[in-house]
């Protein structure tokens, strides 16, 4: 007589065996390398506001397969590097994140790094006393940038416009010897070289003070590395916060930061006081919410950037804020 | 040895193939290993050559026309290589004008990170050629690329890049991990095929059905289908099927044939306990079921009578040995005392090494034959007692009466005074002497002893007859005879002593022959003794009929005979002949 339940639990083994093949199969053809993208590239100008990054790099924080550093002197390579996909992450200026913006690359802005109160600057021999005195000039500045805008800001609190004066591209590394060099009036820059130049006798005609909230530096990444590697990006946005208090970096990293910046340590914590961070609770309020506060700086830089003529369209939603990495 | 475990045998085969594609992916993965190792450092090598000799020569206009800032932006771009860990450019003294990460800017090279490749830096400054040098631990590679830095055939500056092997190690590593997981995927998915194959579609499948056809073959049941394909399973299983179809052919040819005669046919396995195959027959002359001798191997020797069970035994062992026994005749007894002669005929079967495989025989009953042989050894008795009779009455007689004539005459001739008278004398002597020679011939052909007398009276008779004819001492010894023996019985032992005791007088030369009688309650014994030449009872030309009418008689009584040297120093041959006595019979005195 047949045992109907052993041969139904016979039937049941082999299916599972069968089943348990196929499964087999199928991960044999299928199986791929569990995807590891590779570390986001992140481009760092030379800045005070920034060197908190190199810190944290330095300090073994911030190792090379998580986040590949790409040292850029001047902020408009950046955009560029970032433009060409070269850079995933880059530190950007209101007016520049607007520009590059424009330009249709997706981003998020996930950090406001610091606020510019006279970091950024407008440095003119001594016979040139204020804006006015500017018409007809030649002036450094390094286009498509946030010392484009502040030029232009400059001109239009003093009626003039960039049709007014002579402009000479350069990049930001040549603007502290530009005067010298290049036979230049005046000259747009910022933090080190404008306390180089200003050590060097440079006189500041106008600088971000005069424009508050206007010349905030964020830092963006695209979008897909958000995607890809937001728990890098997570890393390097408390390392930052880690390292944003200079009394913690060790002195043989300090005396690297010194070298880069190439300022003394008093010149360095004066260029400092004039990039004031913004701390891990200030980000909230930048940053999340329906109608996060940036946007309103963003709008008013937008508004001028406009005005000036320095872009055409409108800011729209796809200026994305994601706050997510900011979380403590 | 061990056994294999039931699980282990099922899944050895499977496994074997598991361990060994295992072995073949681990070497592969070692060597994969190297090859991708091998492929990421030239990688890294070829980029790093063309990266330095790019940046190099640009290095090299750049600076001469002053544009610092270049440069920078080249490092830049380098440094956006994952696997770049430094990258700088030297001066002509060795102090680091560009670097990737600008805190090196301005130190001397002695003081970087890189100060361990200083030693490099002159040979590669001597030969102005690009080199690219490999650590000793493999970790890093260093690319140094010199270049002119200014137009007066002296400074010398340097592009420095040093690149990390470990990322590109790591994703070899991961590579050869990932590519081995998915071959062992693959392998143990197949093993898994292979063994379901095995146990459930294939081989073990099919062996199994074709093992069942042997099963059904063994059980004589009906066999399956054979296996359909074209395989070496599927071509047995046919094979198999045909020649279990010819099997059950061949069987019920011989069972036909078995059927039809009428001897039994025997046939087993020469080994121990194998059951025994006999015909339909055996029940008929056995008079009992062929079924028993499947639970008692030995059952048909319980009809056989206890004299002929021995003869019965040593002829199965000589054909179970390889010996081939002469036929014997052996003689069944049955409950109504009824007696069937069989004779035995057997065979053993060899295989090519000479092992016996089988034996088997044929036995066929011989009783009609017997009666046949015995009746006509009647007749051939009644006719000698009738020619016996006519020589006692008739022909003695008249020799009798022409004696008794010629010594009349032999007296008449002598009251005369012929001369004639004594050759009447001689006349009437050799009538006496021939009468009785006559008479003699006369009472051998019919012992008229027998039925007057008795058996005992008629040996007597015989034996003086040897002592006459021969000039040979012979003797008789007679204990009771069982009154269960007739005339002719008697007449069957007289005949054999007669014949016995002639021929030992006639063949053997003896000085004495004796003739005894003897019974025990199952057996009477006739032993004729003689101390002539010995005779193993194997006939001559000249006493071939004699033997051959004694062995007659014999069988006529149920009986068996046997020849034995008298004695081992003095020669002399005693032939034996045992009979039967029936059950309840009692002796009578002589």
């Amino acid at each position: 007589m047949t045992n109907p339940p052993r041969l139904s639990r016979r039937g049941l083994y082999f299916a599972l065996f069968v089943g348990l093949d196929a499964v087999l199969w199928l991960a044999a053809f299928t199986w791929t390398p569990p995807k590891s993208p590779p570390a986001p590239i992140l481009s760092v100008s030379v800045w005070p506001g920034t060197e908190s990054l190199i810190v944290a790099r330095e300090m073994g924080l911030l190792p090379r397969e998580k986040i590949n550093f790409v040292e850029m002197s001047w902020s408009s390579s950046s955009m560029r590097a970032f433009g060409n996909r070269a850079v995933d992450i880059v530190g950007l200026s209101l007016s520049e994140t607007i520009l590059l913006h424009e330009l249709g690359n997706p981003f998020h802005v996930i950090l406001v790094i610091d606020n510019s109160n006279g970091a950024d600057a407008i440095i003119s021999k001594e016979n040139v006393s204020n804006i006015s005195d500017l018409r007809g000039k030649k002036i450094g500045v390094e286009v498509r940038s946030s010392g484009h805008y502040l030029l232009s800001r400059a001109l239009e609190e003093a009626g003039l416009t960039l049709k007014d004066i002579e402009l000479i591209p350069i990049n930001l590394p040549e603007s502290e010897n530009a005067i010298a060099e290049l036979g230049v009036d005046a000259v747009v820059t910022a933090e080190p070289w404008l306390t180089r130049i200003v050590k060097k006798g440079g006189h500041v005609l106008y600088d971000s003070t005069q424009t508050p909230g206007e010349f905030i530096r964020v830092l963006v990444a695209r979008e897909s590395t958000i995607d890809e590697s937001g728990s890098a990006l997570a890393e390097l946005v408390t390392a930052h916060f880690k390292y944003l208090d200079p009394g913690l970096w060790p002195k043989e990293i300090f005396e690297g930061i010194l070298r880069r910046e190439g300022l003394s340590a008093a010149e360095f914590n004066d260029s400092l006081s004039r990039a004031t961070p913004f701390s891990r609770s200030d980000q909230k309020a930048l940053l999340s919410g329906a109608a996060p506060e940036l946007m309103e700086n963003f709008g008013t830089v937008m508004r001028h950037m406009k005005s000036m003529g320095l872009v055409s369209g409108a800011l729209t939603e796809d200026l994305i804020i994601n706050d997510s990495l900011i979380s403590p | 040895m061990k056994p294999v475990p039931p699980l282990l045998r099922k899944i050895r085969f499977p496994l074997l193939v598991f361990l060994a594609g295992l072995a073949l992916i681990g070497n592969h993965t070692l060597r994969s290993h190297r090859q991708s190792v091998e492929r990421q450092r030239s990688n890294i090598q070829a980029h790093a050559a063309q990266v330095g000799a790019q940046i190099s020569g640009m290095a090299q206009h750049l600076m001469r026309k002053n544009l610092p800032r270049s440069v920078d932006l080249l490092m830049s771009y380098a440094s956006v290589s994952p696997d770049l860990e430094l990258g700088l450019v030297l001066d002509t003294d060795d102090v680091i004008r560009h670097a990737t990460r600008q805190q090196w800017e301005g130190v001397s090279l002695s003081d970087s990170p890189l100060k361990g490749i200083g030693h490099l830096l002159a040979n590669v400054r001597l030969r102005m050629e690009g080199q690219v040098t490999l650590d000793s631990k493999e970790e890093s590679l260093t690319a140094l690329f010199p270049f002119w830095e200014k137009p007066d055939n002296r400074s010398k500056g340097l592009l420095i890049l040093d690149y990390s092997l470990v990322g590109p190690n790591r994703i070899a590593l991961n590579e050869t991990i990932h590519e081995a997981i998915a071959q062992t995927f693959a392998l143990s998915a197949g093993s898994l095929m292979l063994w379901l194959m095995l146990t459930q579609w294939s081989t073990s499948k099919r062996l199994g059905y074709v093992v069942d056809q042997a099963r059904t073959l063994m059980l004589r049941e009906e066999s399956p289908v054979p296996l359909e394909g074209e395989d070496e399973l599927a071509r047995f299983s046919r094979s198999f099927s045909d020649a279990a179809h010819r099997f059950g052919e061949n069987e019920a040819h011989l069972n036909q044939l078995v059927s039809s005669i009428r001897d039994v046919s025997w046939f087993s396995r020469n080994t121990d306990h194998a059951e025994i195959f006999v015909n339909s027959v055996y029940g008929e002359i056995w008079e009992q079921s062929s079924d028993d001798l499947r639970t008692r191997r030995w059952g048909w020797l319980r009809k056989v009578i206890a004299e002929d069970r021995r003869h019965a035994i040593e002829f199965i062992r000589d054909l179970k040995a390889g010996v081939q026994p002469p036929p014997i005749e052996i003689r069944l007894c049955f409950q109504d005392r009824r007696m069937k002669w069989i004779e035995c005929k057997g065979f053993f079967v060899v295989d090519p090494s000479g092992q016996i495989l089988a034996v088997g025989g044929i036995a066929t009953d011989i009783s009609e034959k017997k009666n046949v042989d015995r009746l006509l050894l009647e007749t051939a008795e009644d006719e000698r007692m009738r020619i016996g009779q006519d020589l006692h009455d008739d022909v003695c007689q008249r020799m009798a009466a022409a004696q008794l004539k010629s010594g009349i005459l032999q007296s008449s001739l002598s009251r005369e005074g012929l001369s004639q008278a004594s050759l009447a004398a001689e006349v009437a002597d050799d009538l006496a002497k021939a009468t009785d020679i006559v008479r003699g011939f006369a009472q051998g052909l019919a012992p008229v002893a027998l039925e007057a007398e008795g058996l005992y009276e008629a040996l007597s008779h015989l034996a003086t007859f040897v002592e006459k004819a021969f000039a040979v001492r012979c003797w008789t010894t007679c204990m009771a005879l069982p009154d269960c023996l007739d005339s002719t019985a008697t007449t069957h032992l007289y005949r054999i002593a007669q014949e016995l005791a002639t021929n030992a007088a006639r063949h053997a030369n003896p000085e004495g022959i004796g003739i005894s009688l003897s019974v025990t309650e199952t057996t009477l014994v006739l032993q004729v003794t003689n101390d002539g030449a010995p005779f193993d009872g194997k006939p001559h030309s000249s006493s071939g009929m004699g033997l051959h009418a004694v062995r007659k008689h014999v069988d006529a009584l149920g009986g068996r005979i046997e020849f034995r040297p008298s004695s081992r120093l003095l020669g002399g041959t005693t032939v034996i002949c045992r009979f039967p006595v029936p059950r309840g019979s009692s002796s009578k005195p002589r």
